[in-house]
């Protein structure tokens, strides 16, 4: 006897089954987990109705929505630059981190002119990035060491190198936040007289461009797309395998470095532990979420902020970050369940058919 | 005591997790399954262990409910990646930021407070009256004693030894082969990913009830990252594991030891010590990796086994 259910694989997915997988898997997350919430005796309708109220019922929720994506899109593209090569780069946290510090090293001991100083800033930034990139790179491409775990071993590491320029080396003892450095004077430009909103809301934009361009048009991401499907026939195609991949990867850590240098000087102005709220881990996210489409990224970026934002409005209700990353969880578990599930084709069959597959049991067909 | 006789005293204790956790990830490595949610499940293992000993007032009971919830954990990530076979990595990711996210909201109301049980360090006759190496080796609690010599030598032997232990092998090495000879490849999956989750909470209450001890957020520190790291170190080998932990450990005392003593050294530099020996050690290791030890990692780890691609 069979469930009266025909299960049969798809010999190809389309890009549209696996984006509706995607889709579904976010909406099946958010359901589960207000579920959870409700049987943790929440009511998570009234839950994400103030949290709706407050991300979108003001100017200033806009505002920060744009704040928190601006950072997270960053380090989604970074995140999503490996990804074309099937790279794994979870250190985009610790890259990021060090792009601000090596941008505080030079905003705290220069700041005129400011455009010059931020131009000067972003370099250093995407070098800064790129070089912490090099060592989990190199360590892949040419000795097959895991990426996920090297680049997560230097989040720590990173974190650490921060804290100590943060609070001994750097720290202003008159700053009124705790353990932050001197002031970084040089400052992106806030927008439309908001307090909070800055220019930096437009790099992603610029940054999703360039790359989208690079990997759709240039050899080199031609190339990088051709180690991500598959590294052997990539090889045999005359692709420097190893030198592509070790290029993605510093790509991807320039791209973080940025990010952290836009941070720093569009939000906190000082270099500090606190610069980032485990934007990485939302990155990757949104990477995984976004695929390979820069414009996916981009608004699967907004998303994730929004969310991001809804959940930092809760913290009032006795709810934390935690939840969010819980929820980031239970989206990651579905799309993973969600991509196999579009492989397959369910169809129901009536109980009828099902009996008569029974009874064609031991007959020749 | 001597100050040696401490560090070294403290790095067994603080590498007691790192055996446990990595126990359990070599085991289910070597059934083929990538376990990336260590950090997740080690973090859900210690704060149910201190919500249980602070409930129940017993140090047991703490050990025994971790153990529980990270096999519940296990399993589940068992069931996800090997009956609907869904991709380890994004699997394994998740399992990370639930656990901590679920963890840290369950924690919340214990966090800082002082427990009311925790493991403390048995005091073995004779054998702990001896000058230096008693401290170091036999001032310990029952925990870490239990992780160092049960653990690691129960699974060699079972690994090795066993006929579970060579189909569990064949199943991380060739899932297709082992089918064939009637292995079940998704009951063994499932099984060593819920040993691996029950050790990895374990691993939580070597940090939450005896070597930190207490919750906070952030307790567990990229300990389970760690473990990951030292089963390639020990590629494979159960005992080679516990030699990596005990390195790990040293790490992570003497960055202690240096704060206490005021050593010449910044406190970052001291906290990323650990991190940094751990990164070289994964490096070495890729480094000096030659055709054939290279051929320690389980050919199918990673690999989703689907009957129907044989």
């Amino acid at each position: 006897m069979r469930l009266p259910l025909e299960i049969a694989r798809r010999i190809d997915v389309s890009n549209r089954r696996a984006g509706l997988a995607k889709g579904a898997a976010l909406v099946v997350s958010f359901v589960l987990g207000g579920v959870l919430l409700q049987v943790s005796g929440r009511s998570a309708v009234e839950l994400a109705s103030s949290a709706v109220q407050n991300t979108f019922g003001q100017l200033k929720g806009i505002e920060e929505v744009l704040v928190v994506a601006t950072p997270i899109t960053i380090l989604a593209l970074a995140v999503g630059t490996g990804f074309a090569a099937r790279l794994w780069n979870v250190g985009a946290e610790g890259q990021f981190y060090l792009g601000a510090w090596a941008a505080a090293g030079v905003g705290i001991h220069w700041s005129e002119p400011a455009w010059l100083v931020l131009a000067v800033m972003v370099a250093v930034s995407a070098l800064a990035g790129g070089a912490w990139a090099l060592i989990p790179g190199i360590l892949r491409a040419h000795y097959g060491a895991n990426e996920i775990i090297t680049t997560l071993l230097m989040n720590f590491v990173a974190i650490q190198w921060v804290t100590w320029f943060a609070t001994e080396i750097w720290a202003d003892p008159q700053a009124t936040v705790l353990s932050a450095s001197f002031r970084v004077e040089s400052e992106v430009p806030l927008l439309f007289n908001s307090p909070r909103l800055h220019a930096g809301v437009f790099v992603p934009v610029v940054i999703a461009a360039i790359l989208g361009w690079a990997l759709r048009s240039t050899k080199w991401g031609y190339e990088v797309r051709m180690v991500g499907s598959g590294p052997a026939g990539a090889h045999y195609a005359g692709i420097p395998v190893k030198a592509r991949l070790v290029s993605v990867m510093v790509v991807s850590g320039a791209i973080a470095g940025i990010g952290g240098m836009i941070q720093m000087t569009g939000t906190s102005h000082r270099l500090s532990v606190a610069l980032s709220n485990q934007y990485g881990l939302s990155g990757l996210m949104i990477a995984a979420l976004a695929g390979l489409s820069v414009t996916a990224l981009i608004a699967f970026g907004l998303l994730i902020g929004i969310l991001f934002r809804a959940g930092l409005t809760l913290q009032a209700q006795g709810l934390t970050t935690n939840i969010i990353f819980s929820i980031y969880g239970l989206i990651m578990a579905s799309m993973a369940v969600g991509e196999v599930m579009s492989r397959y084709r369910f169809r129901i069959v009536s109980f009828k058919s099902a009996m008569g597959d029974l009874r064609s049991v031991g007959r020749d067909p | 005591m001597s100050v040696w006789a401490n560090t070294l005293n403290t790095a067994i204790d603080a590498g007691a997790v790192i055996v446990l956790a990595g126990s359990g990830e070599l085991l289910a490595e070597r059934s083929g399954v990538l376990n990336l949610g260590l950090e997740g499940f080690v973090t859900i293992g210690a704060v149910s262990g201190v919500i249980v000993a602070t409930e129940t007032g017993s140090a047991p009971m703490g050990l025994i409910a971790a153990v529980g919830v990270g096999a519940l954990a296990g399993l589940i990530f068992g069931v996800l990646v090997s009956v609907v076979k869904a991709n380890q990595i994004l699997c394994g990711l998740a399992a990370v930021l639930a656990g901590i996210g679920l963890a840290n909201q369950w924690g919340t109301p214990f966090a800082g407070r002082p427990l009311a049980a925790r493991f403390r360090p048995l005091e073995i006759p004779v054998l702990g009256d001896i000058p230096f190496v008693g401290t170091v080796l036999f001032d310990h609690d029952p925990l870490v004693i239990a992780s160092y010599i049960l653990v690691p030598t129960v699974l060699w032997y079972v690994l090795h030894r066993t006929r579970a232990g060579l189909a569990i092998r064949a199943v991380g090495d060739d899932p297709a082969a082992a089918d064939s000879a009637g292995v079940r490849v998704t009951l063994i999956r499932v099984t060593t990913c819920t040993i691996a989750g029950a050790l990895a909470g374990a691993g939580g209450v070597a940090l939450s009830l005896s070597f930190t001890p207490g919750w906070s957020q952030g307790v567990v520190a990229g300990r389970g990252w760690v473990a990951l790291a030292v089963v390639i170190f020990a590629m494979w080998r159960p005992l080679r594991l516990v030699f990596g932990a005990v390195l790990f450990g040293a790490m992570t005392s003497v960055s202690f030891i240096g704060q206490e003593q005021n050593w010449d050294l910044p406190a970052p530099v001291l906290n990323m010590l650990p991190f940094v020996v751990t990164l070289l050690l994964v490096a070495i290791t890729a480094m000096t990796a030659t055709t054939t030890r290279r051929v320690a990692a389980p050919a199918a780890l990673a690999l989703p086994y689907h009957r129907e691609d044989r």
